[in-house]
C-alpha cells in the first residue's frame, strides 16, 4: 500500500529542487490564458464590428471588470444563490441523487463485508458513491441552468436587475456549491453511519459437541497469520460476517515492577516466578483488519467469555516521516536508489542481506517527545518487501535488522560522543505494516569521533541519540541472498492516533472541493456554450481531472502504443502496441499528426484539474491522517480554479449578446 | 422549424422505432416445446444463437442478484465498466495491492460470470502469481486457497462447463504437490479441516482420506472425476483432446504415489496406491480416444497398438496371397538390403515376442518399408483383376489401421504413455516397494549421518545386531533396480531412471555418501554401470558426472593397472585419478 504525505506545501509551492513549484506553473498558465483570452475576445470582437472597435470593446470589458468585481453586494450574490438553490430543488435531481444513494447503500451490503480489509472495501464503496453522485448532480444542474435561462429567456428577470454579470456568476457557483454541500452533509453522515453499522459486530468462541469451550494445541498454519509467539493454547470463534479470529491463551511475562496487562478482565490466571510475574491471559487474534477485546469471568468449566465489538477498523495515523531516504550499496557507497530485484513497479527500492554494507538509512529531523502522545513507548510501523534469490529456510520470513544513531547536518563537526543503539532483530512480514514497540530508553553504545567505543549503556532516543531532533534508522537485511525492500513511506514513528470522525471529515473535504470545481466549471461552460455541450465538456474535464496522470504519461510517451492515430491503426490490424512500426512516409504522417494530437492533450493536462490531488479516499481507506498540508495543497488548487473558471465565465457572459 | 413539421418528425421518428419492434420480436422469438417438453420451434435467430452458445440464463443455471444487480447498475455500460476493472486489477496486483486486487475481482466476475476464461485466468494469477509474491510459505498456502476459493465461485455460473473443474484439479493437485514447498503444502493441506469442510460442497471429501492424513492428490483426482462424468455422464461439451482431458483422472494416482513415497515409507498402502494407479492408467490406455475430438473418423486406443500391428500383418498375408507369389518380397528386397542381419530377424519374429525396445525398433523399420512408399497398392495392382477389387479393399482397411498405429503411437509418445505403464506396474509389486523402502530408510540413515553398517543395541534384551548404513540400503536399493532394468530395459531412460541417477549424483546422493564415508573408489561391479553407460550413449545423463564404462577402463589402460576411480568431493566437480601405487 502506498500513502504518502509528501511533499510538504513549501516544496509543493515552489519546488524541491526536482520539480517546478505550483506557483510557477500557475503563474505561467494565468499569463497564457489571459493573452489567450485578450487574443479570443478581440478576434471574436473583429467579426462583430471591425478591428477598430473591437480593439475598444476588447478594453471596455477589461475595464469595466475591476468595478464589477469590486463593488459586488453579498446580499445580490446571495440572492442570485439562493435563485439558483429554488431553481435546482425543483428539478428534483438532488432528491433523486439522494434516492440512488440510498439505493446503493441498501444494496452495497450484498457485495461488501468480505476479504482480507473490510473496511477498506467499505469505505472505498462510500466514497466512491458519493463522488460520482455529487459530481453528475452538481454537473448536471450547473450545466443546465444558464443555458435553460437564456433559452427560455427567463434570465430577463435577473439580467433587467440592477445586477452584475459578475455576481450572476459567482451567485450561481455558490448556490450550486450550497446544494452540494447540504448533500454532501447528509451522504456523508449517512456513510459514517452506513460503515460503522456495516463494521460492527462480534464473535462467541466457538464450541464443540458438547456445548464447551475448548482450548487445542496451537496450530494456525493454514489460516495464513502466525500465532503469537507466546500462545500456549488456541480456539476459535464463531463465523461472522464472513470471518473468524483465533482466541489464544498466551503467557505474558512481566518483570516486578511492570504494570499488569491493561486488560484486566482477560487475564485468566497469574504467577510469580522468581522476580517476574507471569500472567496467562486470553487474546483475540487480528483478522480480516480488526480484532475483539475478550473478558473472562468465572473458572474451568464453568468460565464464560464475552467479546467486544470489532476493534482497530477506525484508524487515522499520525506518521512522522524521515526526512530522506538515503541507500547505501554492497560496499558502503551510497546509492540514488536501492537495487531494483525485477519489480515492474519500482516504487520500492532493495538491499541485499548477508556480509554486505548495503543499507538503507532514514534520516529522522524534528524527532521531538512532545510530538508523540506517549514518548515513552514509540511506535514505529514498517511496511518491508522481501525478496527471495535462494529458497534459504523456508520456515522463517526474512529477517530484518534495525539500529538507531544520531547524526550531525552537513558542515556540523563530528560530536564527541556518538550514539548507536544495538541491532533491534525481527522476521519481516510483507504486505501488512508491522508495529514495533521501540522503547525510549534503549540499550547502545558511545563511540569516539574516530569510532573508538567509549561505553556502552541504556540510553535516552530523544535526549541522548536525537538531542537536536536528529535521528537515523538504519535498516538492514539480515539473511544472505536476499533482499528488503522500501521506499520513504514504509517506515515512519506513529506520533498520534486522530479522532477517526475528524478524519473522515478532512476526507471528504477532498469530494467537497472536487465539486466546487465542477460546479465552477459547469456555470463557466454553461456562459457560452449549450447545456449538452456544456456537460460534454465539464464530464471531460472530470475525466482528464480523475485520469490525468495516465494522460500525462501518454502525452510524455511513457505509454507505448502512439497516439490516437497509431492506436486506432494497431487496433483494427491487432498489432500488438509493444511492435514496432515500419519506417515508411505512411508511418511518418500518422506519427507527425499524432504528436499534434499528444501535444495538446498534454497541454489540456495543465489546465483541468487534477482531482487526484484532491482525493484523499487513500488516507481514509488504509487508515492514515490527512495532514494539514494535503489539505492547503488541495484548498490552494481548488482556488486557483474556481477563481480562474469564474473569471473566465465572467469574461464570456459579459461579451455575450443576451438580446440576440 | 415551425411546430407542425417538429410534430411530424416526431410522428416519424416513432412510427420506424415502432416499425423495428417487428424485426426483433422475429429475431428474438423464444424457442417453444411442446408436451413432451421436445422443441417444436426453434425460435428466432437471437433464440438459436442463444441456445447453440448456451447462454440463456435458464442454461446457466440459476440468476444470480448480486450478478444482475452489479450489470443493471453499469447502465449499459458494461463493457466500459469490465475494462475499467480489468485496469484497475492489473494496476493493483503490480502495485502489489494483493487485498485491492482480490476485492477487483469479485466486483469483475460478478459482470462477467459465464466468461469462464476470466475464472480461469484470474484464479490462476491468485494461486500462482499472487501467491509466490509472498515470503512466507504459509501465507502463500493461503493465496493458493484463495485462488482455489474463487474458482468455486464460479461453479454456479458455469455448471454446464467442465473447465472449472479442471483447474480446480489442477491448483489442489499440481500446486499443492509440485510447488517447491510441496512438503510444506501438503503438511498443511493435510491439516486444513475448514479447508475440506469447503470442498465437501463439491466433492464427496471422505474420499480422499489415507492412512497419512488427507491428501491433496486424492482432492484432485476427484475434481478430475467429476469433470470426467460431466462430459460421459451427463454428456456436457468437452473442452479439451481425448488425449489430455481422460488422462488427467489417473495420472492423480500416480502424483500420489510418488509425493507418498518421497514423504513416507512404502508399505501395503502404498502398494495397493500403485496397483490403483495401474489399473486405472490401462483403462485409460483401453479407452476409445478420437483425433482432434473428431467423432467421424474411428477411434483408437494405447492399449491396441500391438493388435493393430498384428492386424496390418495379416491384412498383408491375405492381400499377399491374391498377388503372384514373391511380389512383396521382390518389393521389398531393395529396402531389406539395406537393413543389418538383426533387424531382419527381428521382422520375422511373431510381433507378441517382441520387448518394447524392440517394438519400438519394429514399428520404425515398418515404417520404413511400407509407410513411405506405396508397397501396398503395387502388390494390389499386381493382383489379378478377378481379385482386384478384394485387393484394393485389403489396401484401404490396411491405411486405416495403418492411421489407427500413427495415432496411437503419437498419443503414446505425447504422453509417455508406455513408460507411466510399466513405472506404476514395477511400483506395485514387492521388489518395487523394497526398493523404495530401503531408499526411504537410506535418506533417513543420512539424516542421522549413519552412512556405513552400525550396530544396534536392543534395549530390552541387550542383543546386538548389525545394520546397514545409508551406502548400503541404496547398494540394495539399486540391486533391485538392475533387476527392473533387466526385465524392463525401456525404462533405462525416462523418469524412473532420472530419479535413480538423483539418489546417485544429487546432494547427499549416493556419491557424495561414498565420499564422505571414506570409500573413495566408484565400486567395479556396480550393479547399475550398464544404465549408466546406456544414458551417456543416448546422451541423456545431461552432466550427471557418473562414471561410464568407457571412462573407467580408459583410466585403467592409462595407468596400466586394474585401477578405481576417486570420487569427486562434490559432484561437479571433474574426477581426479588415484595416484599409482608403487
Amino acid at each position: 500500500m502506498v500513502v504518502e504525505n509528501f511533499p510538504e506545501i513549501i516544496d509543493w509551492l515552489f519546488g524541491d529542487g526536482q520539480t517546478t513549484g505550483a506557483i510557477f506553473v500557475f503563474l505561467l498558465v494565468l499569463l497564457v490564458a489571459v493573452l489567450l483570452g485578450l487574443f479570443a475576445g478581440f478576434v471574436i470582437a473583429s467579426f462583430r464590428s471591425g478591428p477598430g472597435e473591437a480593439f475598444y470593446s476588447v478594453a471596455r470589458v477589461v475595464a469595466g471588470a475591476g468595478p464589477d468585481w469590486f463593488r459586488m453586494s453579498p446580499r445580490r450574490i446571495g440572492a442570485i444563490a439562493r435563485l439558483a438553490i429554488k431553481e435546482a430543488s425543483r428539478r428534483r435531481v438532488i432528491l433523486i441523487a439522494f434516492l440512488i444513494f440510498s439505493v446503493m447503500l441498501l444494496f452495497g451490503g450484498w457485495f461488501l463485508g468480505t476479504g482480507e480489509h473490510p473496511d477498506r472495501v467499505y469505505i472505498n464503496f462510500v466514497m466512491w458513491g458519493s463522488q460520482l453522485l455529487i459530481l453528475m448532480l452538481v454537473m448536471l444542474i450547473s450545466a443546465f441552468s444558464l443555458p435553460d435561462d437564456i433559452r427560455n429567456r427567463t434570465i430577463y428577470t435577473v439580467a433587467t436587475k440592477p445586477v452584475r454579470t459578475s455576481e450572476l456568476v459567482l451567485g450561481r457557483v455558490l448556490g450550486f456549491t450550497a446544494i452540494g454541500t447540504g448533500l454532501l452533509l447528509l451522504m456523508g453522515l449517512v456513510s459514517l453511519l452506513f460503515v460503522w453499522r456495516g463494521l460492527s459486530h462480534t464473535h462467541e468462541i466457538a464450541v464443540g459437541e458438547d456445548g464447551r469451550v475448548r482450548f487445542g494445541e496451537v496450530d494456525r498454519k493454514t489460516s495464513g497469520h502466525r500465532a503469537s509467539e507466546n500462545a500456549l493454547l488456541e480456539t476459535r470463534t464463531t463465523v461472522e460476517s464472513s470471518h473468524q479470529h483465533f482466541v489464544e491463551i498466551i503467557e505474558d511475562v512481566r518483570r516486578a515492577g511492570d504494570p499488569p496487562p491493561g486488560d484486566a478482565a482477560s487475564i485468566i490466571s497469574q504467577e510469580q516466578r522468581g522476580d517476574t510475574m507471569v500472567y496467562k491471559r486470553l487474546q483475540v487474534s487480528h483478522d480480516a483488519g480488526h480484532s475483539h477485546a475478550i473478558s473472562v469471568s468465572g473458572e474451568g468449566n464453568d468460565a464464560e467469555y464475552e467479546l467486544s465489538d470489532a476493534r482497530g477498523f477506525f484508524r487515522a495515523r499520525k506518521p512522522l516521516y524521515a526526512e530522506r531516504l538515503i541507500f547505501f550499496g554492497r560496499e558502503g557507497e551510497p546509492r540514488r536508489e536501492g537495487f531494483n530485484v525485477g519489480d515492474q513497479w519500482t516504487y520500492r527500492g532493495f538491499v541485499d542481506g548477508g556480509v554486505s554494507l548495503a543499507r538503507a538509512e532514514y534520516l529522522f529531523e524534528d524527532f521531538d517527545p512532545d510530538d508523540f502522545s506517549n514518548p515513552d513507548i514509540l511506535p514505529l510501523e514498517l511496511t518491508l518487501g522481501a525478496f527471495r534469490t535462494v529458497t534459504g529456510d523456508i520456515h522463517k520470513r526474512i529477517r530484518a535488522g534495525l539500529q538507531f544513531e544520531g547524526y550531525v547536518g552537513e558542515g556540523e563537526a563530528i560530536p564527541a560522543r556518538r550514539f548507536r543503539s544495538e541491532l533491534i532483530e525481527f522476521e519481516t512480514e510483507e504486505f501488512a505494516i508491522q508495529v514495533k514497540g521501540i522503547p525510549r530508553k534503549i540499550p547502545g553504545q558511545i563511540y569516539g569521533p574516530k569510532g573508538e567505543l567509549l561505553e556502552s549503556g541504556v540510553y535516552d532516543l530523544f535526549d541522548d541519540f536525537a538531542p537536536q531532533g536528529r535521528l537515523k534508522l538504519i535498516v538492514r537485511c539480515l539473511d544472505e541472498g536476499q533482499y528488503l525492500g522500501m521506499a520513504r513511506a514504509d517506515i515512519y514513528f506513529r506520533v498520534a492516533e486522530q479522532a477517526y470522525w475528524w478524519n473522515f471529515v478532512r476526507g471528504w473535504l477532498g469530494i467537497w472541493m472536487q465539486m466546487l470545481i465542477v460546479a465552477s466549471l459547469g456555470v463557466a461552460f454553461s456562459t457560452f456554450l449549450t447545456a449538452p455541450v456544456t456537460m460534454l465538456g465539464t464530464i471531460c474535464a472530470i475525466i482528464f481531472g480523475f485520469f490525468s496522470e495516465s494522460i500525462r504519461k501518454l502525452a510524455l510517451g511513457e505509454i507505448s502504443g502512439g497516439g490516437p492515430i497509431e492506436s486506432f491503426y494497431r487496433m483494427v490490424t491487432q498489432m500488438n502496441q509493444e511492435v514496432k512500426l515500419a519506417d515508411t512516409a505512411g508511418v511518418q504522417i500518422m506519427k507527425s499528426i499524432d504528436s499534434v494530437f499528444i501535444g495538446m492533450i498534454g497541454a489540456v493536462t495543465r489546465i483541468v484539474p487534477d482531482f487526484s490531488t484532491l482525493d484523499f479516499s487513500r488516507f481514509l481507506t488504509y487508515g492514515y491522517y490527512v495532514d494539514n498540508d494535503r489539505i492547503l495543497v488541495a484548498l490552494l488548487v481548488t482556488v486557483a480554479f474556481c477563481v480562474g473558471a469564474t473569471v473566465a465565465g465572467y469574461f464570456c457572459l459579459k461579451t455575450r449578446e443576451l438580446a440576440g | 422549424m415551425n411546430p407542425s413539421t417538429s410534430f411530424r418528425r416526431k410522428v416519424i421518428y416513432l412510427v420506424l422505432a415502432g416499425g423495428l419492434l417487428i424485426p426483433l420480436s422475429l429475431v428474438s422469438r423464444p424457442a417453444s416445446r411442446d408436451r413432451d417438453n421436445r422443441i417444436s420451434d426453434r425460435g428466432g435467430v437471437l433464440s438459436q444463437l442463444r441456445e447453440s452458445n448456451e447462454l440463456s440464463p435458464a442454461r446457466l443455471s440459476e440468476i444470480d442478484p448480486a450478478s444482475e444487480t452489479m450489470k443493471l447498475a453499469s447502465l449499459g455500460l458494461r463493457g466500459l465498466a469490465v475494462n475499467l476493472l480489468w485496469l484497475q486489477a492489473i494496476k493493483a496486483k503490480d502495485e502489489k495491492e494483493f487485498d485491492v486486487f482480490a476485492s477487483t475481482l469479485e466486483s469483475l466476475v460478478k459482470i462477467q460470470p459465464t466468461f469462464i476464461r476470466v475464472w480461469e485466468y484470474q484464479a490462476h494469477n491468485l494461486a500462482y502469481n499472487v501467491a509466490v509474491e509472498f515470503d512466507d510459505y504459509e501465507q502463500r498456502y493461503h493465496w493458493i486457497k484463495k485462488g482455489i476459493h474463487f474458482l468455486t465461485e464460479g461453479i454456479p455460473y458455469n455448471r454446464r462447463d467442465h473447465r472449472i473443474f479442471d483447474n480446480l484439479g489442477m491448483f489442489t493437485g499440481h500446486k499443492f504437490g509440485r510447488a517447491d514447498e510441496r512438503f510444506q503444502y501438503r503438511a498443511l493441506f493435510r491439516n486444513d479441516d475448514a479447508f475440506h469442510e469447503e470442498m465437501s460442497r463439491f466433492v464427496p471429501i471422505d474420499q480422499i482420506n489415507t492412512p497419512f492424513g488427507p491428501d491433496n492428490w486424492l482432492l484432485a483426482y476427484l475434481f478430475y472425476d467429476r469433470s470426467v462424468k460431466m462430459v460421459d455422464v451427463e454428456k456436457l461439451p468437452q473442452h479439451r483432446k481425448d488425449m489430455i482431458f481422460f488422462q488427467y483422472k489417473p495420472a492423480q494416482l500416480r502424483n500420489m504415489g510418488m509425493s507418498m513415497q518421497a514423504e513416507f515409507r512404502a508399505g501395503e498402502y502404498a502398494r495397493n496406491l500403485w496397483d490403483r494407479a495401474h489399473g486405472e492408467w490401462l483403462e485409460y490406455g483401453n479407452r476409445p480416444l478420437y483425433f482432434e475430438g473428431d467423432r467421424n473418423r474411428p477411434p483408437v486406443t494405447l492399449e491396441s497398438l500391438t493388435q493393430s500391428i498384428e492386424k496390418v500383418r495379416n491384412l498383408r498375408e491375405d492381400l499377399d496371397a491374391l498377388a503372384p507369389s514373391g511380389i512383396r518380397n521382390q518389393l521389398l528386397a531393395d529396402k531389406l538390403a539395406r537393413l543389418s542381419p538383426e533387424d531382419r530377424e527381428m521382422l520375422t519374429r511373431p510381433i507378441d515376442s517382441l520387448d518394447d525396445a524392440e517394438l519400438a525398433h519394429y514399428r520404425e523399420f515398418t515404417r520404413f518399408l511400407y509407410r513411405d512408399s506405396p508397397v501396398d497398392v503395387q502388390v494390389a495392382e499386381a493382383a489379378s483383376s478377378g481379385n482386384r477389387r478384394l485387393a484394393d479393399d485389403i489396401v484401404k482397411r490396411i491405411r486405416e489401421e495403418d492411421f489407427k498405429i500413427q495415432l496411437s503411437e503419437s498419443f503414446r509418445d505425447t504422453m509417455n504413455y508406455d513408460h507411466w505403464r510399466d513405472y506404476a506396474e514395477i511400483e506395485s509389486t514387492e521388489r518395487g516397494i523394497a526398493a523404495r523402502q530401503m531408499q526411504f530408510d537410506a535418506e533417513t540413515l543420512t539424516r542421522r549421518s549413519i552412512l556405513t553398517e552400525y550396530t544396534e543395541r536392543n534395549p530390552v534384551t541387550g542383543e546386538v545386531s548389525r545394520k546397514p548404513g545409508a551406502i548400503q540400503q541404496l547398494d540394495g536399493a539399486y540391486s533391485i533396480w538392475a533387476e527392473v532394468m533387466n526385465d524392463y530395459p525401456q525404462l533405462r531412460t525416462g523418469p524412473l531412471m532420472n530419479e535413480i541417477v538423483d539418489t546417485m549424483s544429487g546432494p547427499g546422493g549416493y556419491m557424495v555418501l561414498r565420499r564422505a564415508a571414506g570409500l573413495d573408489e566408484w565400486p567395479d561391479d556396480f550393479v547399475l554401470q550398464e544404465v549408466i553407460d546406456h544414458r551417456a550413449r543416448g546422451q541423456m545423463s545431461f552432466d550427471d558426472h557418473l562414471p561410464t564404462s568407457e571412462l573407467l577402463e580408459r583410466d585403467r589402460q592409462e595407468r596400466g593397472r586394474r585401477g578405481s576411480m576417486v570420487l569427486p568431493d562434490r559432484p561437479d566437480i571433474r574426477f581426479r585419478l588415484e595416484q599409482p601405487t608403487p
